[in-house]
């Protein structure tokens, strides 16, 4: 099962979505680590690898998107699911660029969740926004997920 | 000719009126253009600022269904807390936006000013890095404000001088000053500071260097330092740190 072997680190600046993400990711069998900023994700990377990363786009010190890239120099397939309940056309531009390639609106629905992260793991990194006007451009790309 | 003059007379105010009537419709447009703008801003920021409680309030739900299914009241009662927390925070976002756009009149009293300053310390959690030194000259002059209003203008700039200072700690200084009209209550930090370009700029409504939040809060401070009569001031350094002075009106009798 692939629940049992799954490692998954959460970074968000948010303290109690940090820590209730990783509660309800717990719960479902995954193995959960947590990082304050994107500063602190990367230093999480230094130290081991993570098979799924769930981590928002917004962020003192370092925004999601650039933690993505040290990230992805630090360890190439790592699967990121990038997540934000702002919207920066710039940012996002950028994370497509990056190799982003699916949207999802937030706030998420846990089940969504769980399965993104069973179909994430070892995949394509996935950009998790709110932004209506970017979601329908993507969406008809058929590049977007609800 | 004489009719003539009064012809090309009546032309030319026809075509002036005309220029008159087009140009009160432009700016209409440009008023209406810069109103919707705002309220696009506006909407977008708090919208964006209501989507982190509800992503908490989801997953809480999500954690109670779980408890309530294992009849685990502990767990029940940590994600009910955690939802009650993400209500105000909420309310907090929605507060700021009425307290902006209605006038308030303050409920003034007679008020000590360590006690404010004590009441606004208790809203704000000081991290461990982060050296805090009030020191209170003529703490026993009374002020005549509304301790309601003072208490959220200090909150915010404690909180913002925290914020300034996150990560790196440093100083954060509470000094207050009086003379026979005036207390000035200083609140330093030694933190990230405020570029000069932005000085002008911080007091104004939706204006924010935050990565997160609405822009509404120092604006929200100023209208109501000045609706006790005071005077909201800053002086800042990139790096350095940041200064705001309040200065309020005392109350004559003390």
């Amino acid at each position: 099962m692939m629940n049992d072997k799954t490692t998954i680190l959460v970074v968000d600046d948010n303290e109690d979505l940090l820590e209730t993400f990783a509660m309800i990711l717990k719960r479902r069998g995954y193995e959960v680590q947590t990082a304050c900023d994107g500063v602190d994700a990367v230093d999480k990377f230094k130290e081991q690898n993570f098979d799924v990363t769930l981590m928002d786009i917004v962020m003192p010190e370092m925004n999601g998107v650039d933690a993505f890239k040290k990230i992805r120099e630090i360890q190439p397939e790592a699967s990121i699911i990038l997540m934000t309940a702002y919207s920066d056309e710039e940012l996002m531009q950028t994370a497509k660029e990056e190799g982003v390639q699916l949207i999802i609106q937030k706030p998420i629905r846990i089940d969504k969740l769980i399965e993104m992260i069973n179909e994430t793991a070892g995949n394509q990194p996935i950009l998790i926004a709110d932004d209506n006007t970017i979601l329908q451009t993507l969406q008809s790309r058929q590049m977007v997920r609800k | 000719m004489s009719t003539k003059n009064s012809k090309n007379d009546v032309s030319v105010n026809s075509i002036l009126q005309q220029n008159q009537v087009e140009l009160a419709q432009m700016q209409e447009k440009l008023i209406r253009a810069e109103r919707l703008a705002a309220i696009g801003e506006l909407a977008s920021g708090v919208s964006h600022e209501l989507r982190n409680p509800l992503n908490v309030i989801r997953n809480c739900v999500y954690l109670l269904n779980i408890a309530i299914s294992e009849k685990d009241e502990a767990g029940a009662v940590e994600a009910l807390k955690t939802l009650d927390k993400q209500v105000d925070v909420a309310n907090k976002i929605v507060t700021d936006l009425l307290d902006f756009t209605r006038i308030k009149q303050p409920m003034q009293t007679i008020v000590e000013l360590p006690k404010l300053i004590d009441e606004s310390l208790t809203w704000v959690t000081i991290p461990e890095r982060v050296k805090l030194n009030v020191n209170l000259n003529d703490p026993m002059k009374l002020l005549k404000t509304d301790p309601e209003q003072m208490t959220r203008v200090f909150t915010n700039l404690i909180a913002n001088a925290v914020q300034a200072m996150n990560g790196k700690g440093g100083d954060l200084s509470i000094n207050t000053n009086a003379d026979e009209n005036y207390v000035s209550i200083v609140i330093s930090d030694t933190g990230c500071g405020i570029p000069e370009e932005n000085i002008a700029k911080i007091f104004e409504p939706l204006f924010t260097t935050k990565p997160k939040g609405i822009g509404l809060g120092l604006a929200i401070a100023k209208r109501l330092v000045e609706e006790n009569g005071g005077k909201i001031e800053v002086t800042s350094q990139v790096d350095k740190g940041s200064t705001f002075t309040v200065r309020l009106p005392l109350e004559q009798r003390s």
